[in-house]
């Protein structure tokens, strides 16, 4: 009965997931001929060593595996590395504003993103390209900021987010200003910025998988210490974690999940904090919960949002719309309950 | 001291806040089964003495547990020395029996969890302090004197043998300070632990304590047992203050101020 219980609130993400997976391949803007079996067998087709039949024209066809399907697998993506960074940034500053946006975390990787844009920055590092690589090191940078100047021996809610505020304003100025005397930019950084889960075929999810994976398994693998970093770091540390190490592994996996995620999504607001709460409400505090169930229902909802941006109006609406406008109110009735 | 009797020992101990010494070469040893009251007015350095003996603050001279340096590694020193804040950091939506269970920190691998064993102890020790009826309330709904216990538990499901505590009853009604300290005192002798407490109440440290250290300014002002050091003369020059102290057959030394 217990274990059944327990598993309850993974089963209903599975099925969220699921379900938006399957909405988002089967809805868009072009009506897809035939069936939902056509589309299905139209995607075993796909699979080595299947042969199916589906009825559906070359276009419908690329529609579906080079639009769709990657468009879908990277809000997937996305939305678990933005929940899982999110609730990782809750549990080490110990409080439950603590989100990508609020810590400056975006502000950075935007303004690293803007800075690689505009002088066309040619380095790489790795498998990070150029704009990823001054995301994620902004991203660093910022947060590496908001946690110096936010500190607090009590882990005050209030210094934390008044130190995310000053960031992201000096942040964004600095933006604007390179923005300012590089006019001619403007529109691909705010094509970046608003980029959404607009993709060429598989390339940003082949880039953005192995992070998630990676970091996914990272995070996960810390929910006991989050756990433990919920008394305290001083308390932490006489219990025998080493707060330092851990919460800097922490901060430096759930950043650089996040500045990957950014550069190929731009900046999609609210994910990282909605999502945690959530789950916090509904299925209790424990980051052991938190975190794997912040992957499902994050990828869900980042999914649906996106079918949301794509199907609202006519032309495609900025993702970051739709989390806001959900994720505002959300914040709004959590502030009013006084839930956290 | 024997060397057969484990102890743990303060060696020259001195702190200092931005040049300033907060605690100047203190030095003491409690034995196993014994208790330590450390005693003092307001901003003696006596909850800075025991933040260094946790491993919290940097500090010179040394700590030792049966003669050897006590570990530096968060993890092995949590298996020698648990400790317990004076104001404990309560973890949102945490049950007692989670609470407690994160005592065992130190004794689970990196990417370990709980063993049944770990399970089972936490359990023991909610059991030991009498708190087995609220385990699956969370810790922010539990009174003072319940959280006490509960924190107690989780100390002592670290298994070390030094117990620190700062004022472990200050912030608890008459009945439950009593409560309290009697459980500390059978913990101490059952459990056979070095127990070293900040205490504010003179007639508690008085009542439970072994031995006592006076401290003043910093420094140690005198150490010793509590019927040596619980005299109106003493207490009047560390506290600058009349005090009274009374014997009594049954509740042994009681100290009043005024």
């Amino acid at each position: 009965m217990r274990a059944h219980k327990k598993a309850t609130p993974f089963l209903l993400g599975c099925l969220a997931l699921l379900a938006s997976v399957l909405v988002g391949i089967l809805y868009g803007s072009v009506q897809l001929g035939g069936s939902s079996a056509a589309v299905g067998k139209a995607l075993l087709d796909a699979l080595p060593l299947l042969s199916f039949e589906s009825g559906l024209s070359d276009s419908e066809r690329n529609i579906l595996l080079n639009v769709r399907l990657p468009r879908v697998v990277l809000g997937c993506l996305v939305g678990a590395a933005l929940a899982m960074s999110g609730a990782t940034y809750q549990g080490v500053f110990r409080n439950p504003l603590a989100d990508p946006y609020l810590l400056g975390v975006a502000s950075g990787a935007g303004l690293g993103a803007t800075i690689a844009l505009v002088f066309s920055l040619p380095f790489t590092w790795g498998p990070l390209r150029p704009v990823a690589f001054a995301a994620f090191l902004g991203a660093l940078g910022a947060v590496a900021l908001v946690s110096v100047l936010g500190r607090s021996r009590n882990g005050d809610a209030a210094r934390l987010l008044l130190a995310g505020i000053a960031i992201v304003a000096f942040l964004t100025a600095i933006q604007t200003y390179v923005l300012h005397r590089n006019r001619e930019s403007i529109a691909q950084v705010f094509g970046w910025i608003l980029g959404g889960l607009t993709t060429s075929g598989w390339s940003e999810v082949l880039f953005l998988a192995p992070y998630v994976l990676v970091c996914g398994v990272v995070l996960l693998a810390h929910g006991r210490h989050l756990d433990v970093f919920s008394v305290g770091e001083q308390e932490a540390s006489s219990l025998g974690l080493h707060p330092v190490n851990v919460r800097w592994l922490l901060i430096i996996t759930a950043t650089l999940l996040t500045a990957s995620a950014v550069a190929v999504s731009g900046l999609i607001s609210f994910v990282g904090i909605i999502i945690p709460h959530a789950m916090r409400l509904l299925f209790g505090a424990s980051y052991r919960k938190i975190l794997p169930l912040s992957v499902l229902y994050g990828a869900a909802f980042l999914v649906f949002a996106d079918i949301g941006s794509r199907t609202i109006s006519g032309s495609q609406l900025p993702i970051s719309v739709i989390t806001a406008s959900i994720g505002a109110p959300f914040f709004a009735a959590v502030l009013f309950r006084r839930a956290i | 001291m024997s060397s057969n009797v484990r102890h743990f020992a303060a060696e020259n101990i001195s702190v200092a806040y931005r040049g300033r010494k907060v605690v100047d070469n203190i030095s003491f040893s409690v034995k196993a089964g014994e208790w330590l009251a450390i005693v003092g007015p307001n901003g003696a350095g006596k909850s800075t003495l025991l933040k260094a003996a946790s491993g919290l603050l940097s500090h010179d001279g040394q700590f030792l547990w049966n003669n050897k340096p006590v570990a530096h590694a968060p993890a092995q020193r949590a298996k020698q020395i648990a400790y317990l804040p004076q104001r404990l950091t309560l973890p949102q939506a945490m049950n007692v029996y989670d609470y407690v269970l994160l005592g065992r920190t130190a004794h689970i691998s990196w990417l370990g969890r709980e063993s049944k064993a770990d399970k089972q102890l936490a359990a023991e020790m909610l059991a030991l302090v009498d708190a087995s009826a609220f385990e699956h309330r969370y810790v922010t709904e539990l009174s003072g004197g319940e959280l006490q216990r509960v924190a107690l538990a989780r100390a002592l499901c670290q298994q070390s043998k030094v117990l620190l505590l700062d004022e472990p009853a200050s912030a608890l009604d008459i009945g439950q300070q009593s409560e309290i300290l009697q459980l500390l005192h059978r913990l101490q002798k059952e459990q056979n632990l070095a127990v070293v407490t900040v205490l504010h109440d003179l007639t508690h440290a008085g009542r439970y304590c072994d031995n006592i250290v006076l401290m003043k300014q910093g420094r140690s002002f005198a150490c010793g047992h509590p019927e040596d050091l619980l005299q109106e003369e003493i207490l009047r020059t560390v506290y600058g203050t009349l005090v009274r102290v009374l014997h009594d057959e049954e509740h042994g030394t009681i100290v009043l101020s005024g």
